[in-house]
């Protein structure tokens, strides 16, 4: 594991890897996030860029349901669990 | 699923799917939302805080914690509900291991009630269920939890501080009566549910 | 196998050994407690159980994991064994030993002083050794982090660290800050009164300095899932990291707003004034900022891969992401768990509010759902990514690792909602027995008993996590399968200074932490008041040290 980030000559890996790869040594050495031969089977950019094309509006549904949700739950709690039970200090 | 990768050391950098500018100007429209959810909660709490009187108990006073059974404040016979000149009242009790004394404190309903306690030997706490009453006893120290009762009745008063052995054991009462059925006391007369 | 392999192996399988057994301890605690009949029933026994179950819980497995996956992220994102393997060693035999040594005389029934040991209850002094020693050895591996994150910059001059390397410094870094609370603690209160150099001890200054790390030490816990969040989970799914930048402005929040604010654990002391209080819950909001920034990122990651697959509509990318994943399908289960337990924390954090829920059944709840939950389900989806690449054996079913998750999910959830509830109700914490024919305490009990139900769905999920790993392990079939971290969509080439390092991000924390804990902690320098200690070292209930 240590040393075999990018493929190992010894592959069982489930999709074939090209024979340049596997034989691949790093001269220099850059970010896991920045080269594509650190990253297994990346979706290709065509992809990627088709699921994005209206931005991630799933994502902001589904971020902006569960937060609201959270702000909601925490508004009754404050008014209508906390405040009736009276004053402390 | 994925696209045909050919020798990936020759396959140029991905060049921005979507550019960054839009990237960021997405994450901040994001962060601007989540922050103003932040801003309402904080001045709900501050205003609120400031309109009924709501603040954690935060009153620092120290004491000696070996003498408490000497004399000064919590002696045995200052100990439970006494009257204030103000009209409200003053509530001494000691926790430790593994009781509250007295053990049953009577109140009077819509009035101000101070609590005052102390511990002599380790950390102790105590809640009242179905109102904010909530603080921890440290030895050393006095806690002071002021409220006020609007529900008559009897109030369980456990120890919600892990205390040792007997922590399970250690439940007190308080009960609140309407303020005519309360006793009228002289400034050095104390109650407690054992007084009628 | 690689030294470095060795290395995060040998950690991990201790913290999974150590959890298993402290599982057990907690599926027992939970029917002890409830009304229905329990084996071995002595309040002593379960009192000594708590501080079993949260001293392996909390200290033990928690940071043999973090070691663990560190030499792993550092390993795997640098390319490169990692660096000053020796100490590495040495930091693990540490720490080993003084796990063992808490362990040890915990189970002898001296050391009944839960694992937040609140002074002026006084256990063993080889319980604190031990403590001091495995919280204390952890700094080595603090310090490797560093220096492999340092060396590796020095020698790729204006490349930008890894996100999973930079974020797995960030953790060390906030451990050693979150860990000095209670080092301090250790070495200038407890320590020094169980060997009875000093007579007296500042209860008020013994919690403040352990405040500092009681709420800190849960980013430290909660770090390494998000590490996966961020940089295996968009790789499992098939998608991109949406955010590389927003990756790391979280670990630096993270880094910045979770260590001043430990005081919201103890608003309710007498021993601190309302002003410090209220700014310290006042930077508590800001410690909520990194999630929220967290999930909606991951959600767009998620998002990415979904559409990918062919997911059409505004949510209906969540239906084709690959749900047979282990790590996909434990992303969303700790999100939603996330979510929940996120809820209760805001309501603890509001500092007035926290009076209602003080000390009672909702705060082991809430702590049990964010981090048994929403954290450790990550720890679990981790294991099952790293076991094969260190092992070089691939997982024995990943059916099974699915089945597994969802029964810790489902399990959790029957636990901790129920159990939030009586938090409502009232029931205070920490309690080994409670009469449920008390009419205050009856309405609890059916609650408590769907608790325990939910305890051993828990205890089953455990056995099969450890099941899967000894089997992946002893399987025959060879894998050698490079660990793959997420590709951002904008993969930096370059990122600003402050982005790539903390030195920045310490001073400011520092800048923080004199604003925020200098006077709390200094006025106990002119409050002066210190009480005898009240030893626990023996069983049976004696009056304290006069």
């Amino acid at each position: 594991m240590s040393t075999d980030v990018n493929g190992s000559s010894a592959s069982a890996a489930s999709t074939a890897r090209p024979q340049a790869w596997a034989d691949s040594t790093i001269e220099h050495h850059v970010s896991a996030a920045a080269r594509i031969e650190h990253v297994a089977v990346p979706i290709g950019t065509d992809t990627a860029a088709r699921a994005l094309a209206h931005g991630p509006r799933g994502a902001l549904a589904l971020a902006s349901i569960s937060v609201g949700l959270l702000f909601v739950g925490w508004l009754l709690f404050y008014f209508v669990l906390f405040i009736p039970r009276g004053p402390v200090g | 699923m994925a696209d045909h990768v050919d020798n990936p050391l020759r396959r140029p950098l991905p060049d921005g799917i979507v550019p960054e500018v839009e990237v960021a100007r997405t994450e901040d429209r994001w962060l601007t939302v989540v922050l103003s959810m932040l801003g309402v909660m904080m001045a709900i709490i501050v205003v609120s805080g400031a309109l009924h009187a709501l603040h954690p108990p935060s009153n620092v006073e120290t004491i000696d914690a070996t003498t408490l059974h000497l004399g000064g404040e919590f002696a045995e016979s200052n100990l439970g509900t006494a009257a204030e000149p103000d009209g409200s009242v003053t509530v001494r009790m000691i926790a430790q291991q593994y009781s509250f004394v007295p053990d049953c404190a009577r109140i009077p309903l819509d009035t101000p009630v101070k609590f005052r306690i102390t511990s002599p030997d380790v950390i102790h706490g105590f809640l009242l269920p179905g109102t904010n009453v909530n603080t921890m006893v440290v030895p050393g120290y006095v806690a002071e939890v002021r409220t006020t009762f609007s529900r008559p009745g009897v109030y369980d008063m456990p120890c919600n501080e892990f205390c040792s052995s007997g922590h399970h054991g250690m439940w007190a009462r308080v009960t609140a009566v309407p303020s005519e059925q309360f006793p009228h006391l002289s400034p050095v007369e104390r109650t407690s549910c054992a007084k009628q | 196998m690689q030294n470095s392999s060795r290395l995060a192996l040998y950690h991990l399988w201790v913290a999974f050994a150590l959890f298993l057994p402290a599982i057990v301890l907690g599926a027992w605690q939970m029917l002890m407690r409830s009304p229905l009949p329990a084996p071995l029933d002595d309040t002593n026994a379960y009192y000594t159980s708590v501080t079993l179950h949260g001293t392996v819980m909390a200290y033990a497995v928690t940071t043999f994991f973090a070691m663990g996956f560190g030499y792993a992220v550092t390993a795997t994102s640098l390319a490169r064994p990692v660096r000053g393997v020796i100490a590495a060693w040495i930091g693990f035999i540490i720490c080993l030993v003084g796990a063992v040594m808490a362990v040890v005389i915990v189970l002898l029934g001296r050391a009944t002083v839960l694992y937040t040991f609140y002074p002026p209850l006084l256990g063993s002094l080889w319980y604190y050794f031990g403590a001091l020693l495995l919280i204390g050895g952890s700094m080595i591996w603090v310090v490797l982090m560093i220096y492999n994150m340092l060396t590796w910059k020095r020698d790729n001059p204006g490349e930008p660290v890894p996100l999973a390397m930079f974020a797995i410094t960030a953790t060390a870094i906030l451990w050693a800050w979150s860990a000095s609370g209670v080092i301090v603690e250790l070495l200038f209160i407890l320590i020094p009164q169980a060997l009875g150099i000093s007579t007296l001890i500042d209860v008020g200054l013994g919690r403040t300095l352990f405040s500092v790390t009681l709420h800190s030490i849960v980013y430290f816990w909660l770090m390494p899932a998000y590490i996966a969040f961020y940089t295996l989970a968009p790789q499992a799914a098939g998608g991109r990291l949406y955010s590389d930048t927003a990756g790391r402005l979280t670990f630096i929040m993270l880094l910045v707003f979770a260590v001043p604010v430990g005081l919201h654990h103890v608003l309710q002391d007498p021993d601190i004034g309302p002003g410090f209080k209220f700014l310290q819950s006042f930077l508590t909001f800001f410690v909520a900022l990194p999630t929220l920034l967290t999930v909606f990122t991951i959600c767009a990651s998620m998002e990415i891969a979904g559409r990918a697959r062919g997911g059409r509509g505004l949510l209906g990318w969540l239906w084709a992401l690959p749900w047979q994943e282990p790590m996909v399908l434990a992303v969303a289960l700790s999100l939603v768990m996330l979510g929940l337990g996120g809820f209760g924390g805001f309501i603890n954090m509001s500092y007035a509010m926290n009076n209602m829920i003080h000390n009672t059944a909702w705060v082991t709840a809430h702590f049990h759902l964010i981090w048994g939950g929403a954290t450790v389900i990550m720890y679990f989806a981790i294991a099952y990514e790293m076991w094969p690449r260190i092992t070089n054996k691939p997982l024995r079913s990943k059916t099974l690792a699915c089945w597994q998750l969802w029964l810790w999910f489902a399990g959790m959830l029957i636990v901790t909602i129920p159990w939030h509830v009586t938090g409502v109700m009232a029931m205070p914490r920490r309690v080994a027995a409670f009469d449920y024919n008390d009419p205050f305490v009856a309405p609890m009990g059916p609650l408590v008993i769907i608790s325990v139900i939910g305890g051993l769905i828990l205890l089953v999920s455990a056995i099969l996590l450890i099941t899967i790993l000894v089997l992946s392990q002893l399987g025959e079939r060879r894998l050698s399968e490079p660990l793959r971290y997420a590709l951002a969509v904008n993969p930096p080439r370059t990122v600003p200074a402050s982005l790539n390092g903390f030195a920045l991000w310490n001073c400011i924390l520092l800048v923080f932490m004199v604003l925020a804990y200098g006077y709390p902690i200094g006025q106990f320098l002119f409050l002066k008041s210190s009480v005898p200690a009240f030893e626990v070292t023996r069983q049976a209930t004696s009056a304290g040290v006069k």
